[in-house]
């Protein structure tokens, strides 16, 4: 085990503080609605991704048609396509099935994870190695907590506000990656945004805030150059 | 639940395959540094979304503070986090800071 897998499971640690009431959570409305712990977990395992499962999970309980909610999940989880063309140049070098296994686990707290360390990595490996230590915590995290809310109900005690614990972690992840003004001026900006588009459905605030940020910073932040998508750099 | 697997099968398929996208094919295309230095944007662009729309809406407990004081604390913590750069004092003021208020 590298030290880098090391460091990036002990990364996340801190950040499971948020993970877990919200396992806990998914672990009990998954038992309300009947599932057999054998499901939960199967659940959990395939789609390993919260917000998604719990809100297909309230559909599922109210006999909403199958493409409904596939329909539903996916938006939900569209969010993925910019976390994987973020996390691609990380794992550009690697062979096929460590692609397919990073992709695997990606999730919002395992890429905020390496990104907010990302000044420290020397290499595309180094990243790689940090960011598989980090999502093997998140998916101990996540299991575990989903199935001790699973048996024993949602077992997070109410008053200590532990879900505040997850606005504040990515908060902290992203101070590191905020490294100059630019930064900052479009972290503002997307807050701006994030707030005016908070109405829309299906978590589809957080994607189009994304995007229209990075809109942003394509129109009036970068360098103006030709673009190209293939091909070698100009 | 009828369907129960297959909706799952599907819902995790789908889902990886939209984890896959990007970084499957990442060593098809050449990542010129104008699309990397894009890429650098991407955290300010999206954590804010995760952060801030939860807490301006939040309707909290402390009334000399509005019920904003998720909102309040949150600005704090910022500040520790900007000065500590450790997730653990941003995690552990934030909190403590909320018990007590409330």
């Amino acid at each position: 085990m590298s030290s880098l897998f090391r460091k990036g499971f002990f990364a996340m640690l801190p950040i499971t503080v948020g993970i877990i009431p919200f396992g806990a959570v998914m672990g009990s409305v998954a038992a309300e609605a009947g599932l057999s712990l054998w499901q939960s977990s199967a659940m959990n395992l395939f789609v390993f991704a919260g917000a998604s499962q719990l809100a297909t999970l309230d559909l599922m309980d109210q006999q909403a048609p199958w493409f409904v909610i596939l329909a539903t999940g996916f938006v939900i989880n569209a969010r993925f396509f910019l976390y994987s063309a973020a996390f691609a140049p990380w794992a550009k070098e690697s062979p096929t099935a460590m692609k397919m296994l990073s992709s695997f686990f990606l999730t919002d707290q395992s890429y905020a994870a390496m990104s907010s360390q990302e000044a420290h990595f020397k290499t595309s490996r180094d990243g790689l190695s940090f960011y598989l230590g980090a999502c093997l915590c998140m998916f101990f995290a996540w299991h575990g907590s989903v199935t001790l809310g699973f048996i024993f109900g949602n077992f997070a005690p109410s008053s200590w506000n532990l879900d505040f614990a997850i606005p504040l972690s990515f908060m902290s992840l992203l101070v590191p990656s905020l490294k100059n003004r630019k930064y900052a001026a479009v972290a503002l900006f997307s807050s701006f945004i994030s707030v005016l588009l908070s109405g829309l459905p299906l978590k589809l605030g957080l994607l189009s805030t994304a995007i229209v940020s990075l809109i942003f910073v394509k129109l009036f932040l970068l360098r103006k150059t030709t673009w190209k998508i293939f091909g070698s750099s100009s | 639940m009828e369907n129960f697997w297959l909706i799952i099968l599907g819902l995790g398929i789908g889902t990886f395959l939209i984890r896959f996208s990007f970084v499957g094919f990442s060593h098809r295309f050449h990542i010129t540094p104008d699309w990397k230095e894009l890429f650098s944007y991407i955290p300010a662009c999206l954590f804010p979304a995760l952060i801030v729309p939860g807490l301006f809406f939040d309707q909290g407990q402390v009334q000399w503070l509005w019920g904003k004081e998720k909102l309040i604390v949150a600005l704090l913590a910022l500040g520790v986090s900007a000065l500590t750069r450790s997730i653990l004092w941003t995690l552990g003021s934030g909190l403590l800071v909320l018990y007590i208020l409330r």
